[in-house]
């Protein structure tokens, strides 16, 4: 053998590239499917983690296939390899579960599983063979995630995924052929078919949605469990609707709060009044006072007329059933206990009430004003939308965006609804004067209450802070009922506090926004603190005294305090759709009795007030992000953090620097301690540890054995390298001999027989220390590369 | 056959470390074709010495069979050569009046076969039965060879005019092929020199045997008694197959190269003094082994050789 180079580490192929890609689309999709699109985890932290889990994947990956490209090599590497991966995330899951009591459902584990089994083999795409069982593992993660949300953005994802797929296919095909060809052929890669046979693709899948946003080409074909006139006992979802509540057309037993559903006759009270052209027999509405009616198509007859209610947003299905027949002919109602559901971005305040005079104990609900905005009814793609006018111009509002208020069993005619509403719909109702104010802000129907089961839309914008720079926000004006404060010395006691929070803050929406922080950060919520019967001022003797409360004391607080600042401000109550409720399962919010809220509403401007929430645990709807902020948020984050904890970022830095700087060094101390304490009963294992001991430490010397080569001729050959770069060692030679031959012979001797084998294991170690392989290293840096060939040359001549 | 004790491959190996300095004083500079050569020996396999005219094959072979004490003959294949000539024949003995068998040149216990790529296939052929099975058979009737017998064929690499080459079925009796290439100046001086001190007489030089009788053949026992781990015949087994899957060799080492190999990689474990086989010694051995079976072209074999061996982790504590 006339050379002796380190094994050529072998290249990553496009396919390998290819593989890595369809990990990556496969792990994304597998991973919101997993956290089930949960809106308390923002999108931006997904992008984040993506991008996080890509740069570690493609790091891991290359790192391995440099230094170590023996791994992945044979079939049971690869088996040994992955294992490993998949063994470290079960036990990452059992600490998680026991230290911070976060279980994982069975079945998200088991999915977790095959994601870092497909990360595992990712890694070791360079490998043909891991090639294809990672694509297979890839492909089971994309159905199930395809399988598991019903969302636009995962269907992107699976034709990102396909057209990768057929690549990697061709890539696979045409390498395959290219080892069949002769090695003289010219043949080239047919980069025509390449482009073409995707595009093709491409154009299929896109067009067949695109058509109107129905796979109608499917319909018939695929198995379907409702909303396509259709039930498959087959089906898990179906083309359309799938396992979420569908509109029946035929043998109708059942009403839900669904927006799409026939009308029926029914004693409930409702907006709709159903005329039966067919029967000519009109249905009396007893407590409905005006109706609405509506054409024959839209209205079915039930079959049953005590028909059954759905109350939830999504259906239930239990696999343990009782045995025999079923006796139950009539369908039961689905119960609910949520008084309402919201779909759309949660947190959200859905205000009822607001309050603007105090004296002290009582707050005093606020009139409507004398001419509260105009309604009017536009027609927007068909449908019509309930439109306040409003006269102001500000230029401080986020986009506006809608939720959808599903009413299961609520006792008011007040719509629920954000601040600054700028849209009611109502399915059919197409008249405004079915509207009313019933509260300043809150929109109500000209009805006694809310129907049950009832789908309102309403559309509102946010007032975004960062906008305030284009319009600058106007806080001090408004209603003068919402500027009062009191002259008593309680109050008095009030502003000097609020007066020492915000000293040295600039006037404006930072004080607001100091005193809000303030009083959340300064008192503890308590439901259960309850105000003295003989407190005078409940506010003063909760920022003053007992610093303790519920929220509405944090809010008429809050409230309080911006008054006594000369800002205006009203408290405001209603429901708080709390996040931590959200079921990604419907993808809905079930908002229940005991989320009754109260919070702080500051005027922003002329007939415009900005939600504001000083209650600990509660947050306000941001505005919704655009691309580059989502990405960039959780750098911000991150950024954030780093400049509110200088001193300990730049030690957490310092500390990472230095364990990168000298992670070998920490890493060979760590080996060779644990070779020192381990106990050895049998001299092989102890002159094998030591091995795998030096093999390391030469590794990380930058001396790494070539994967061919024995570990006892290439410690032989590092030895004579040594011998020049540290000459000291030159006595040692009988010693570098003597562990040599202890070393082949505890790897490859049917019996060991080393005597004082600790004992040379000690002295290889001293030999072999980092310290003389880092001289090698040095030297070698400065000088040509010795010809490591010459050890070989010689024990072959 | 007795298989030496333990406490005599000292002696043993003393006996062949004097060998081996025989062939070096004889084939000046050589040292690994030497150690090669006594390697084949060792393994009992055949060589095959592949190079230019007059570096030395023919006196490597006679010192060989001067330093083993064995019966050294040698054929110059030419075309007209006939297999009777290899093996010997029967004659009709007129004054017994019957039929003698006259041995042949392949009852010795070295044989050199010069130039063996002149020889026609019909003669090569003869001496397959004698290398593999180690006996010949001459009108129905057996005859058994020596059991230290060892075939040193040549062949000159750059004269094709006129020249059979030796078929694959030949060439994978060899267990292996060998260059000598030209010695180094220092050496060639000391070669002259040494020519001339032979002639004067001034220089004493060692002859006769130097192993007794039968120890050659205890010694190729022993070797062959060395044990392999399981890691290291995996280590084999796996060259062998990433030879029968690579796409530049079109002939893959067959499973009789295989336990050549294995020979091979025993007598070097030995020559190194060691009771055991490593990976090294499989990978010291693996060029003259795989050249002489693997078909491809001369010029690329080495390079090739090396690929392969790069190519396959060496085995070690997994």
């Amino acid at each position: 053998m006339q050379d002796d180079r380190p094994a050529p580490v072998r290249s990553r192929p496009a396919t390998g590239w290819l593989t890595m890609l369809l990990a990556l689309v496969a792990c994304v999709a597998a991973e919101v499917a997993v956290h089930g699109m949960d809106r308390a985890i923002h999108a931006g932290w997904y992008v984040a983690l993506v991008l996080v889990f890509a740069l570690v994947t493609l790091t891991t990956a290359e790192l391995l296939r440099r230094r170590f490209p023996m791994v992945g090599a044979t079939e049971k590497s690869r088996l040994s390899w992955a294992g490993g991966i998949v063994v470290a995330g079960v036990a990452l899951e059992a600490l998680v579960r026991e230290c911070l009591n976060m279980p994982m459902l069975l079945d998200v584990l088991l999915i977790v599983i095959v994601r870092d089994m497909v990360i595992a083999l990712a890694i070791l795409s360079h490998h043909e063979d891991a090639q294809r069982s990672c694509n297979a593992f890839a492909t089971f993660l994309i159905v199930f995630a395809s399988a598991s949300v019903h969302a636009l953005w995962i269907q992107g994802l699976v034709v990102v995924f396909s057209l990768i797929g057929v690549w990697w296919l061709m890539g696979t095909h045409w390498e395959s052929l290219q080892h069949r060809l002769e090695a003289s052929s010219d043949q080239a890669l047919p980069r025509k078919w390449l482009l073409t046979v995707p595009l093709a693709l491409l154009g299929i899948l896109v067009c067949v949605p695109v058509a109107s946003r129905q796979i109608h080409a499917l319909e018939g074909f695929m198995p379907t469990s409702g909303g396509r006139r259709d039930s498959s006992p087959m089906a898990r979802s179906g083309v359309g609707d799938g396992d979420a509540l569908v509109a029946g057309l035929d043998n109708i037993r059942s009403f839900a709060p669904i927006e799409d559903a026939p009308f029926v006759s029914s004693h409930e009270p409702t907006l709709y009044d159903v005329y039966d052209d067919m029967y000519n027999e009109p249905v009396v509405q007893k407590k409905s006072k005006r109706a609405i009616s509506l054409p024959p198509q839209t209205t079915v007859r039930p079959e049953d007329p005590s028909m059954a209610k759905s109350s939830r947003a999504s259906r239930d299905f239990s696999t343990v059933r009782k045995t025999g027949k079923p006796t139950a002919q009539r369908i039961r109602d689905l119960e609910s206990r949520a008084l309402f559901y919201v779909k759309g971005r949660v947190p959200l305040h859905l205000k009822l009430e607001s309050f603007d005079l105090y004296d002290g104990v009582e707050w005093r609900a606020e009139p409507l004003p004398e001419a509260p905005p105009h309604l009017r009814i536009d027609m927007i793609h068909g449908r019509p939308w309930l439109r306040p006018q409003t006269t102001s111009e500000c230029d401080f509002f986020a986009a506006p965006e809608s939720h959808a208020i599903k009413v299961v069993d609520l006792d008011t005619a007040c719509i629920p609804s954000p601040n600054e509403v700028t849209g009611v719909h109502i399915d059919q109702v197409a008249q405004a004067d079915f509207f009313r104010w019933e509260r300043p802000g809150v929109i109500g129907i000209d009805q006694p209450k809310l129907p049950d089961l009832l789908t309102v839309h309403v559309q509102s914008r946010i007032v975004d802070p960062r906008l305030f720079a284009r319009t600058r926000p106007y806080f001090q004006g408004g209603a003068e009922q919402c500027r009062q404060f009191g002259d008593d010395s309680r109050s008095e006691q009030v502003r000097v506090l609020a007066e020492s929070w915000v000293v040295g803050v600039p006037a404006g929406w930072r004080q607001v926004e100091r005193v809000i922080d303030r009083v959340r950060t300064g008192h503890v919520l308590d439901a259960a603190a309850a105000v003295s019967s003989d407190s005078t001022h409940s506010v003063a003797d909760f920022l003053l005294v007992s610093r303790r409360g519920p929220d509405y004391l944090f809010a008429g607080a809050a409230v309080w305090a911006l008054r006594s600042l000369g800002y205006t401000a009203r408290l405001a109550s209603g429901f708080y759709a709390d996040p931590r409720r959200y079921d990604g399962r419907s993808d809905h919010t079930p908002v229940m009795p005991a989320d009754l809220h109260f919070w702080v509403e500051v005027h922003a401007g002329p007939g415009h007030w900005m939600t504001l929430d000083p209650t600990p645990g509660y947050v306000v709807l941001s505005p919704p992000l655009s691309l580059a902020e989502t990405i960039l948020q959780p750098f911000r984050a991150i950024g954030g953090f780093i400049a509110g904890n200088p001193w300990l970022s730049l030690a957490v830095c310092a500390g990472i620097a230095l364990f990168a700087h000298r992670r070998a060094v920490i890493a060979d101390t760590i080996d060779e301690a644990a070779w020192r304490l381990w106990h050895y009963r049998d001299d092989r294992v102890a002159v094998v540890r030591m091995l795998g001991l030096l093999e390391r430490r030469c590794a990380r010397a930058g001396l790494p054995r070539p994967r061919y080569a024995t570990p006892s001729r290439w410690l032989a050959e590092v030895s004579e390298r040594m011998v020049v770069a540290a000459p000291s060692i030159r006595p040692l030679a009988d010693d570098i001999t003597a562990f040599v031959q202890l070393a082949d012979q505890a790897l490859y001797a049917p019996a060991f027989a080393g005597g004082r084998a600790e004992e040379a294991c000690r002295s290889a170690g001293r030999i072999w220390s980092w310290k003389h392989l880092m001289a090698v290293t040095s030297l070698e840096r400065f000088a040509t590369p010795p010809n490591s060939s010459k050890h070989l040359n010689k024990e072959l001549s | 056959m007795t298989v030496p004790a333990c406490h005599d491959m000292t002696a043993a190996l003393d006996r062949v470390e004097a060998v081996r300095n025989r062939l070096n004083d004889v084939l000046k500079g050589k040292r690994d074709v030497v150690q090669h050569v006594l390697v084949c020996l060792l393994a009992r396999g055949h060589l095959l010495l592949e190079d230019r005219p007059g570096l030395g094959k023919t006196t490597l072979a006679k010192a060989l069979a001067d330093a083993v004490g064995g019966r050294f003959a040698r054929i110059q294949c030419t075309p007209d050569l006939l297999p009777s000539d290899i093996t010997g024949f029967n004659i009709f003995n007129q004054k017994d009046r019957e039929f003698e068998f006259r041995r042949g040149p392949v009852f010795s216990d070295i044989l050199l076969a010069d130039e063996i790529n002149r020889a026609t296939p019909r003669t090569q052929s003869a001496l397959l039965e004698a290398m593999a099975e180690r006996q010949v058979t001459v009108d129905a009737e057996c005859f058994g060879l020596a059991e230290a017998f060892f075939v040193i064929a040549t062949q000159n690499p750059h004269e094709q005019h006129g020249t059979y080459p030796l078929p694959e079925a030949q060439l994978d009796r060899f267990a292996m092929k060998l260059e000598i290439g030209y010695p180094h100046r220092d050496d060639e001086r000391a070669m002259l020199a040494a020519a001339v001190a032979d002639a004067a007489g001034t220089r004493h030089a060692d002859g006769g045997a130097i192993l007794e009788a039968g120890q050659l053949a205890a010694i190729q026992a022993t070797v062959a008694a060395i044990p392999v781990t399981g890691p290291v015949q995996d280590y084999l087994v796996t060259l062998a197959a990433s030879t029968r899957n690579h796409r530049d060799i079109p002939l893959g080492v067959s499973p009789r190269g295989l336990l050549t190999w294995q020979r091979a990689a025993q007598a070097w474990a030995y020559l190194a003094g060691r009771q055991f086989v490593t990976p090294d010694d499989v990978q010291q051995v693996a060029v003259p082994v795989l050249s002489v079976r693997l078909g491809a072209e001369r010029g690329d074999m080495e390079s090739l050789i090396r690929q392969l061996l790069q190519g396959v982790e060496a085995p070690t504590w997994s």
